[in-house]
This record gives C-alpha cells, sequence and structure tokens, in this order.
C-alpha cells in the first residue's frame, strides 16, 4: 500500500460520533443561547467623532486649503497600482474619497540638482499619518527603475538604477525619539512620481506633535550623489476624523511570531479609519519588550452593508506593535496601502469573532418627544387650520400648526406678493407670556406648516400645569408698503378669516435641560460703571439649554448698585462650525446677590446635543 | 447574529462535518474530544460574519479554525483524554485494519500527523497547507519528508507488510 492508500484507508472509516442533524441542532440552540446571555458590548457608535475621543478639538480644515491640489486625484495616482509596481487583489478598489477632512497641503519645495521635490501635505487620522510628496526629474539618467523582491506578505522594490529614495522619521516631542517609517516609492508616469511616508501614531495619539521628515537621496549609478532634505510638520490640524471604535472585550486566540504558539488573548478594542486599522488585545500577562515580536497574520477585515468583504490582509501593511506595559495591552495597527470608505460598515470581522456596527446618524429634534399632539382640526371656508402639536420646556412652548388650503382655492404664490401669515396672540390664560408672530416653516404644495411659541421669560414660574390660549385672527398675504412709515404694512391684501380661540393645557412632560453643566471657568463679562464700559474678571459656573431656552450662570464676585450694569456677548457654537450669536435685547438678566443669571429663547428651537462650546466675550468654554 | 441560512449550514455540515472531525483527530488523538471541537467549529462557523468564495475557501476556513481550536485545547490544563482508540474492542476486521493503521498514524508527531493527513486524505497542496496551519511552505516540505519516513520506520516496526 502506498501512502495515499494507507491515509484512506486509516481515515475513511473515521466519523464523527454525532450526526450531521444533531450537529445542526447543538450548534444553532448554542447560538440561540449566546446570543441571549451575552452581547458583544458596542461602546460606541460610528458616528462617535475620534476627535473628542483623542481630547483633539475639531475644527474645520481652512478654507483654500485645498486650492491647485487635488487631494482624490492624489491619492488615486499613488494608490491606484495597475499591477506593474505590486502584485494585489484587483477584486477591489477605493471609491473615490474625501481624504480634504484628513488632510493638511504643506507645499515645501526643494530643488536639487537633476530633481524637484514637493511636499505636498500630509493626511493623518487617529493611528496614523501619511505624507505625501512629488518628484519631479529633470536628469533621465536619475529616473528610478526596480526590481520587486518577494517577502511573506508582499514585495519590496529595490532601486536598481536611478533615484534612490530613504526617509526617516523622528518626532520631536518624545525626546528626538525614532519612528520606523513604511516607505512606499515613488510611482513614476514619466519624469513625475508620487510617494508617501507613513508612520503609526505613539500609544498617546498624533495631536499637537511635529514629526521631522528626513530624506536622503542617493544616485544608485553614482556613489558620489547624495542630497538631504528636512521637513518639520506640526499634526496641529485636525479634521472631523471619522473612526470606527469597538469595545468587543470578547476572548480571541492569536498565534505569536515568536515561538508559533496560540495566545489567549481579550481583544479590548478595534479601531478602523479611512487610513488604517488596529486592534488592541491582552491577557493581562502579556508584554513584548521587543516591539518586532507581534501576531501571525489573522483575519481582520470589515463587511460592507452590500455584503462586500474587504480582508485588511491584502490592502494594508502589519506594522509591528505598540506596547503599553501599563495595561499589559498591545496595539496591533495598520495603515491601509488605499484610502477605505467606511461609511456603509455592517460588520468587523477579527480572527472568528464578528461584531456587527451601529450606525447611528443624529436626528432631527423630536418635538413630541416632550409634549403632547394635538391633532385638532378647523374648517374654514378655503382652508382647514390643523393644530398638529405642542412641545415645551419650564418656561417656553412651541406649537406647531398647518394651514392646508383646498384644492379649488387659488393659493398659488404671487409674484410681488408675501407669503401667507397666519395671525394669532399665543399666550397663557394669566397672559404673562411674550408672544412672537406666527412663523412659517415650510411649504409644501397646499399645506402650510407654521410654528408659534410663548415664553414666560426669567421667571421662576413655570408652564406646568397653566393653559395656553391660542386667538386665531386671520389667515392673509399682501403686497409689503414701500415705505416704512405707511401705517398699513401691506398696501393691498388678501385676508381669509380664522376667528377661533383654542385652550391647551400644558398637562405633558416639559423637557429637561438637555445640557446642564456644571463649571468653574474664568470668562470677563462687559462691565459699565456709570456709562463707562470696561471688562471685569468672573467664573462661568453652570450652562443650561433645553431645545428652545439657556440659562448662564455666573459668578461676579460682587453686589450690584444701581448704576452698575453687567452683559455678555454670547454665542452657541455647534459641532458642525456654524454659530448662534444671542442679541443682548434677547437676554434676560438677573442679578442675585453676587451672581447673575442670564437666559433667553432660541430663535428657533436648536438640538443641544449639538452644542459643543460657548463663547462669552471672547473666551470659549467647551461643553462636551 | 447569524449570517448564514438554516440550509447552507446544513449543507457545510453535510460536507464537511468529516473533514473536521478528521482534522481534529489528528490533533488531539481522540474521538471524545474531536466531536466537540467540530462542534465549536461549526458554532464559530454559524455565527462567522464573513464571506466565503467557495466550497474550497470554507474548508480552508475551516481546517484552519478547527487547528487553533485544537491547538488551544491542548494547551489548556483541562484537556481530557478519553477511549484511547488501541483500547477499542469487538470491531469489525475491516474496521480493525482502519484502526490499527489509525494508531500508527497517531504514533507520529502532531505536526508530521496533521501535514500528512492533510497531504494525503485531503489533498492539499504543500502552499495550501503552509496556509492552512502557519507553517512556511519550507516546513511543511520537511515535515512531510520526516513524516513519511517515520511512517515507514513505524509500520515496519509494527510488522506491517508493504
Amino acid at each position: 500500500m502506498n501512502n495515499k492508500e494507507i491515509f484512506n484507508k486509516a481515515f475513511s472509516c473515521l466519523t464523527p460520533l454525532t450526526d450531521n442533524e444533531t450537529i445542526f441542532k447543538n450548534v444553532t440552540e448554542r447560538a440561540e443561547k449566546m446570543n441571549n446571555k451575552r452581547k458583544i458590548s458596542i461602546k460606541k457608535p460610528v458616528s462617535v467623532l475620534l476627535a473628542a475621543a483623542l481630547g483633539i478639538t475639531a475644527a474645520t480644515v481652512t478654507a483654500g486649503a485645498a486650492a491647485g491640489w487635488d487631494f482624490n486625484g492624489a491619492f488615486s495616482k499613488i494608490f491606484d497600482n495597475t499591477g506593474s509596481f505590486n502584485e494585489r487583489d484587483d477584486s477591489f478598489r477605493a471609491e473615490p474619497f474625501d481624504f480634504e477632512k484628513y488632510y493638511k497641503p504643506i507645499d515645501s519645495t526643494y530643488t536639487f540638482e537633476g530633481f524637484t521635490m514637493n511636499i505636498k501635505g500630509i493626511a493623518c487620522d487617529g493611528i496614523a499619518a501619511r505624507l505625501i510628496y512629488e518628484i519631479i526629474i529633470d536628469d533621465p539618467s536619475l529616473i528610478p527603475e526596480y526590481q520587486l523582491d518577494e517577502y511573506e506578505n508582499g514585495y519590496y522594490s529595490n532601486v536598481t538604477k536611478g533615484l534612490s529614495i530613504f526617509a526617516s522619521v523622528i518626532r520631536k516631542n518624545d525626546d528626538n525619539s525614532f519612528v520606523t517609517p513604511i516607505n512606499t516609492s515613488p510611482v513614476f508616469n514619466g519624469n513625475t512620481g508620487v510617494g508617501t511616508i507613513g508612520i503609526t501614531a505613539p500609544m498617546d495619539g498624533l495631536a499637537g506633535k511635529t514629526l521631522e521628515f528626513y530624506f536622503m537621496f542617493e544616485d544608485v549609478g553614482n556613489p558620489n550623489y547624495f542630497e538631504k532634505a528636512t521637513e518639520e510638520v506640526t499634526i496641529d490640524f485636525v479634521g472631523e476624523t471619522e473612526c470606527i471604535r469597538l469595545s468587543p472585550e470578547a476572548d480571541i486566540t492569536l498565534t505569536r511570531c515568536s515561538d508559533g504558539e496560540p495566545a489567549d488573548l481579550t481583544l479590548h478594542e478595534i479601531c478602523i479609519s479611512p487610513l488604517s486599522a488596529s486592534i488592541t488585545v491582552g491577557n493581562g500577562e502579556i508584554y513584548y519588550p521587543n516591539r518586532h515580536h507581534g501576531f501571525e497574520k489573522h483575519e481582520f477585515g470589515i463587511t460592507l452593508s452590500d455584503g462586500t468583504y474587504i480582508d485588511f490582509n491584502s490592502y494594508s501593511h502589519i506594522y509591528g506593535l505598540m506596547v503599553n506595559p501599563d495595561e499589559k495591552r498591545v496595539s496591533l495597527p495598520r495603515i491601509f496601502d488605499y484610502g477605505i470608505d467606511i461609511s456603509n460598515v455592517a460588520s468587523v470581522t477579527v480572527g472568528d469573532i464578528t461584531i456587527p456596527v451601529e450606525h447611528s446618524k443624529p436626528e432631527a429634534f423630536d418635538f413630541q418627544k416632550y409634549g403632547k399632539e394635538l391633532d385638532l382640526h378647523y374648517n374654514f371656508e378655503n382652508y382647514q387650520l390643523h393644530i398638529k402639536g405642542i412641545s415645551a420646556d419650564r418656561t417656553t412652548a412651541y406649537i406647531l400648526y398647518d394651514v392646508i388650503f383646498n384644492e379649488n382655492f387659488d393659493y398659488a404664490p404671487r409674484e410681488g406678493w408675501s407669503d401667507w401669515e397666519l395671525r394669532a396672540i399665543i399666550d397663557t390664560k394669566e397672559k404673562d407670556g411674550t408672544r412672537t408672530p406666527c412663523n412659517l416653516i415650510s411649504v409644501n404644495q397646499n399645506r402650510y406648516s407654521f410654528y408659534g411659541m410663548v415664553s414666560l421669560g426669567h421667571t421662576e414660574s413655570t408652564l406646568e400645569g397653566r393653559i395656553i390660549t391660542m386667538d386665531f385672527g386671520s389667515l392673509y398675504r399682501g403686497i409689503p408698503s414701500k415705505s416704512q412709515k405707511d401705517d398699513n404694512y401691506y398696501s393691498n391684501s388678501e385676508i381669509l378669516e380664522c376667528d377661533i380661540a383654542v385652550e391647551i393645557p400644558v398637562d405633558f412632560l416639559l423637557c429637561e435641560n438637555v445640557i446642564d453643566k456644571e463649571l468653574s471657568e474664568k470668562i470677563s463679562l462687559n462691565y459699565y460703571e456709570n456709562g463707562t464700559k470696561t471688562s471685569k474678571q468672573c467664573v462661568l459656573k453652570s450652562v443650561s439649554a433645553t431645545p428652545f431656552s439657556w440659562e448662564i450662570y455666573v459668578e461676579t464676585g460682587r453686589s450690584f448698585g444701581k448704576a452698575d450694569c453687567y452683559d455678555a456677548d454670547i454665542t452657541f457654537n455647534f459641532a458642525d462650525g456654524t454659530a448662534l450669536n444671542v442679541p443682548r435685547n434677547d437676554q434676560h438678566i438677573k442679578h442675585i446677590g453676587k451672581s447673575s443669571a442670564y437666559n433667553g429663547i432660541f430663535e428657533e428651537p436648536i438640538n443641544p446635543e449639538d452644542i459643543v462650546s460657548v463663547t462669552i466675550c471672547g473666551t470659549t468654554v467647551p461643553l462636551k | 447574529m447569524i449570517y448564514i441560512t438554516e440550509q447552507e449550514f446544513k449543507r457545510i455540515i453535510g460536507l464537511f462535518s468529516g473533514t473536521v472531525f478528521r482534522t481534529a483527530m489528528c490533533y488531539v488523538k481522540n474521538k471524545s474530544d474531536a466531536d466537540d471541537i467540530m462542534q465549536d467549529v461549526f458554532l464559530k462557523l454559524y455565527t462567522y460574519g464573513g464571506k466565503f468564495e467557495s466550497d474550497n475557501h470554507t474548508k480552508a476556513w475551516l481546517i484552519r479554525v478547527t487547528a487553533n481550536s485544537c491547538k488551544n485545547l491542548l494547551k489548556s490544563h483541562w484537556h481530557r483524554f478519553r477511549l484511547p482508540i488501541e483500547k477499542a474492542e469487538n470491531i469489525p476486521a475491516e474496521q480493525a485494519e482502519s484502526d490499527y493503521l489509525l494508531s500508527v498514524i497517531m504514533k507520529l508527531g502532531q505536526k508530521n500527523r496533521t501535514v500528512l493527513y492533510m497531504h494525503y486524505y485531503e489533498g492539499c497542496s504543500v502552499k495550501e497547507i503552509a496556509e492552512l496551519t502557519g507553517m512556511t511552505e519550507t516546513a511543511v516540505t520537511s515535515q512531510l519528508y520526516r513524516g513519511r519516513k517515520r511512517l515507514k520506520q513505524l509500520l515496519l516496526k509494527e510488522g506491517y507488510d508493504e
């Protein structure tokens, strides 16, 4: 018998003790139990900003940053390997990706004998940075030729002729420690080549770090040729850094490179950005003194919402590991060769573990969560008034209503005429509220949506238990008067009667403060003493906000006399970079002993969760 | 979360339960542990979120996971050793010869045994075995050579007529 026959004979009778039907039943029952018993804990959804997690303050890339430089074009030139340089799986190419959020232009030019180098910019996330440069060769003899040498995970490119480039990186803030970079040799098209230098971040991130990129240029055919260049780059820019950050705290087994033996570990964290990915593992005992002791190749990839699986082993360099000896954890970073769009990730796979990724999108504020639906309908000759609902906090209430015109009524906009306006007086029964006109929110064919608001202003009173009265007068539109001196606002108008009164009891849950931040921050307020404006140091003690109103509490440290006056320039800053300034006329101020309370109503309801900071007389205080 | 249909899962069990079981046997040398590992491996498959390009891809994944699971068990302090096959009694002659050959094969070193099984029974190439076991191709070739030589010595020693 030959070996094949021996093995066939030996193993053919070897069958599992459990039949297939029972295997199926046992496995599905166990999976069901696992599902009910233990969930992989997902600490944060995809939409969390890594910037906040790493303590980086968000700021937008300055306008004009992209001038003269096509980001996507640059990256596609580097990463769009045609197969002539590196053999890669062609089944996936990164979709066009907007790198602008991760990119800072540099535009430094170095001129050498025979070529010019232009350092274009640097792309950075919390895990990795990649410097991008362009080489334009004037001397044809310097145009490099490469030889590919195979190694375990791909190919090295060795320059056999022409310009050879070597780069090293020094972290200036960390005692000038060296960082071993990943050099991606320039890909040339004619005499112009684009290359990158990639590095991974230290455990405390890259924000605020200054990196020195040191380049050495040699001519393989001319041993006497040597040039060098140095570029210092400070990572002081931040766009919003989108990241998938998961904390599975799950069991995983990886094979150690050092001895080929399995290591039972806990998978603490998975972090993926468009530029890089890493896992952090540990078992309470692990400690690798040598940065190059890692783990053998293991499954690591993402499944997109359309089912496509992106295997990170095909699209990245595994780059050593980062040791955290205090926590006895190691992070295994890898830098992608391609930028990857991670906005449609459905799950992440590491080894035998797959973790679904939840995508949460910011939602518009749900008014009816803190209010109630009214659904009151009133019919008039040419339209219907639909009072939809009410939402309120302690002092301020918004009421939403629609006007639905009959189809046979000519409601369509007319040139030179204003929009339809609804005239109503909304107040509490005690008539102690501050009222606003009915504001048009939107128009959808024959449906006009309005909101009206009433507020008790700065008071210790509450709307709870009160009755809000709505006296509707008319629905109208007109031709605005040309002169502001005219008594009549409209020179001509179309008026539809709307003579009803509606009472709405405030018998529902009122919105509590969404922001309620205790602080002790030094700020300045404008101080007027006998008509002279100066500035006084104060302490900001608290900021609170609902979707409708806000309040700021300040310790001024002195009691007020009749001639004293503080006021504040107050601006609320939102996560999307916009800001809402509160005019002084819209602020209510109350002095209480040695403190002052400022409050007011937002011009229109906002989502307080979008507020990231408040600026008071030039001092910005973060609220998140 | 489950990513595979019941029908597909049953099909894969039907195709590869034997492969997984036999691979596990190469490591743990007893049927009970191999059976436990087989069910663990299929549980991992059932909850695995990745996609397989082909049945071959699935098979490679299963073998790889089986190998890792076996290594974990062998390292475990609670590794049990039940009913060695050489103590089985009252079995048919045909099966007796199979068991005899199996017992000889089981005397090989674990790496020899696994590599020879994958090569001769599963029909894997040196490159495929390297990918499945995490060994280099050179190491696989070396294990094959040594394994064959050792197997021959064992068979001759046991008086097995070539």
